[in-house]
């Protein structure tokens, strides 16, 4: 009778559960010091801001759109927290400077793509390179080091032993999964992204909810960025470069499809946990930073390529076909 | 009467763009009105001709090619070290080659698996740069020879040899896309998709054929690049895809496809040029390049989506 229950209980978990299973036992067999505590504490840390700026790129997803500058804004806000942080002003206002300097970004992004209708991708990134040149040019092209230690609590201190960090990322999911599945606007987002016309015929303000989606997009990359900083201890111009393909990643592996109106949340999480821990494991098995580089593009193009059959087949399968 | 007016200042923006843009560098930087500063830009502005060839072709379908920096990267990395090690015409071959193999796989993953231009070329674009620093192992190639230099930094009548090769290729590329039917092609496919497969074209022929030519394209833009500088490493062409993106559209090719071709992209690629130009004169930070080339690519989509609404009327 147990043994049923829990074999109904495996059967209700989504795949992607089973697929950081495998990739973590097959780590913890070919890498020897991959499944210590130490290890395991160090890839939810590198998770945790992986999940923040995937939360963002979910949204943007479910949309069926993207945003293309959530790397740069990362790099953005790290730069301009990191440089308040050490002008001496209170950690709490320089947090929120340096948040609501990247939000000027998605200001941006929401409103030439929502209001003004301009084309997604060309859009986010532009505003992808205009953000990662702001923040060159505000560190001048220097890292920033060393930050107090009750701004370093954020991203590398820990509560019984669990990172502060995965627990902000948990909570900001938590929050995230409720406005999606409990609130008018997280209804609206399906809608549009399932079908922007019907959607904008049947009442809903479309150009307002693309607006707000790509707002709190830029929130949560700057939550990464500024939880990257007090992770690594220093506020590099070019930190959070890179980041924006990981989120689109971990989002699709998740299981929110670039159609836009379908997917959701709770994915991204193990998603992103997936992702870092793929990264991580490579790193333990002794690649050479560029070979890792190169394999880890690789791996996640299939996954996006594989995705995007599947996606076909079963439309194949529905007798639906959206091409002529 | 007046939207009339409004409508002629629109069309005519980019010209009036670079005139404004040449009078004020002039005015500002002793400088710039060399013959020296002018033939030193000229040479630049063709490197980022020919990428923006590539790039213009690619709007048309209504793609985009963000892996072309890369791709320049890896092809002329691999065929710096056989023009190094004597056998010149072989490297060069080579360097096409894998320009080409690059572009066709993009064009493949676009048509035959489905994924968005955007996605495509973005995973190229991660692959080609982590296979040229797997090959190149942070090392450095340079010192080629007189031969191979001459095409990337010979004078003829003081005049970069550059010059007179970016003619000639705006002369083969014109023809292809005006005066073919496989140009023709190429901008029934970017108008729609559909109805060009509907009466009869061979898309996913056309759009991979287009990508080829860009991996095409890319790699000779490397090939002259490396000459050029007389070294080659992995991490050359960085910022080549974003000016690219900028000068095509700040040329009048509108990123919804089917329209603009390759005639305006040149006016483009210089604007693009002289700008970056003259920033580096009036010793602006170089760390504003790239908000810069963002703010002209935003500024383009302004224009292009007025004049949209003008035509309309």
């Amino acid at each position: 009778m147990i043994l049923y229950n829990i074999i109904r209980l495996l059967k209700k978990l989504p795949g992607i559960v089973y697929g950081l299973t495998i990739i973590i036992v097959f780590f913890s067999v070919t890498a020897n010091y991959f499944f210590t505590f130490v290890n395991m504490m160090n890839i939810l840390k590198h998770a945790s801001v992986l999940i923040m700026v995937s939360l963002g790129m979910t949204l943007a997803i479910l949309l069926g759109k993207i945003d293309m500058s959530v790397g740069s804004v990362m790099s953005l806000v790290g730069v301009v927290t990191g440089t308040f942080l050490h002008r001496g002003i209170p950690t709490l206002i320089a947090i929120c400077i340096g948040l609501a300097v990247g939000c000027i970004i998605g200001f941006v992004n929401g409103y030439l793509i929502g209001i003004k209708r301009f084309d997604y991708w060309i859009v986010t990134f532009a505003n992808m390179g205009i953000a990662q040149s702001l923040a060159l040019v505000i560190s001048n092209g220097y890292t920033i080091p060393g930050f107090d230690s009750s701004f370093r609590f954020l991203g590398d201190g820990q509560i019984y032993g669990v990172p502060v960090g995965i627990i902000i990322a948990f909570i900001i999911t938590l929050a995230i999964m409720n406005i999606t599945y409990n609130t008018k606007y997280g209804s609206n987002i399906y809608s549009v992204g399932g079908n922007e016309q019907v959607a904008r015929y049947s009442g809903i303000n479309t150009g307002d909810v693309i607006f707000k989606t790509y707002l709190l997009s830029s929130l949560l990359a700057g939550f990464a960025g500024v939880l990257l900083i007090s992770k690594v201890n220093s506020a590099s111009p070019i930190a959070g470069s890179g980041y924006e393909f990981d989120a689109i990643a971990a989002t699709l592996i998740g299981g929110t499809p670039f159609d836009g109106g379908k997917g959701g949340v709770f994915g991204t999480l193990i998603g992103a946990c997936i992702i870092a821990t793929l990264r991580n494991g490579l790193n333990m098995l002794g690649f050479t930073p560029p070979i890792q580089f190169t394999l880890i593009g690789f791996i996640i193009n299939l996954i996006i390529i594989f995705d995007v059959l599947n996606e076909k087949y079963k439309q194949r399968r529905g007798g639906v076909r959206n091409e002529a | 009467m007046k939207h009339n007016t409004v409508y002629f200042l629109l069309k005519y923006a980019r010209f009036m763009i670079l005139i404004i843009l040449l009078l004020i560098l002039t005015l500002l930087s002793p400088a710039f009105l060399t013959f020296k500063n002018i033939t030193n830009v000229l040479g630049q502005a063709s490197l980022l001709i020919i990428v923006s060839y590539g790039m213009t072709l690619a709007i048309i379908t209504k793609g985009i090619d963000l892996s072309m920096g890369s791709v320049l990267a890896l092809s002329s990395c691999i065929a710096a070290s056989f023009i190094k090690s004597g056998s010149t015409f072989v490297g060069i071959a080579i360097g096409l080659f894998i320009g080409i193999l690059c572009g066709s796989i993009n064009g493949i993953m676009i048509t035959k698996v489905g994924l968005t231009p955007f996605i495509a070329t973005y995973g190229m674009d991660w692959i080609a740069r982590g296979l040229a620093y797997v090959y190149m192992g942070g090392t450095q190639i340079y010192g080629f020879n007189e031969i191979f230099r001459f095409f990337g930094s010979g004078l003829i009548f003081g005049i970069p040899v550059l010059v007179f090769e970016v003619l000639i290729l705006t002369v083969i590329l014109s023809f292809i896309t005006y005066k073919t039917i496989y140009g023709r092609n190429i901008y029934a496919v970017g108008s729609n998709i559909k109805s060009a497969r509907l009466s009869g074209v061979n898309t996913d022929r056309i759009v991979i054929s287009v990508f080829a030519i860009n991996g095409c394209l890319a790699a000779i833009a490397g090939l002259l690049y490396i000459s050029r500088l007389n070294a080659a490493e992995a991490l050359i062409g960085i910022d080549f895809t974003l000016n690219a993106i900028a000068a095509t559209l700040i040329g009048g090719t509108p990123f919804g496809g089917g329209e603009g071709g390759i005639g305006r992209t040149i006016v483009g690629a210089i604007i693009m040029t002289f700008l970056i130009n003259g920033m580096n004169l009036l010793e602006i930070s170089s760390y504003w390049q790239t908000a810069t080339v963002g703010f002209v690519i935003l500024l383009s989509l302004l224009i292009e989506n007025t004049t949209k609404r003008f035509q309309l009327r």
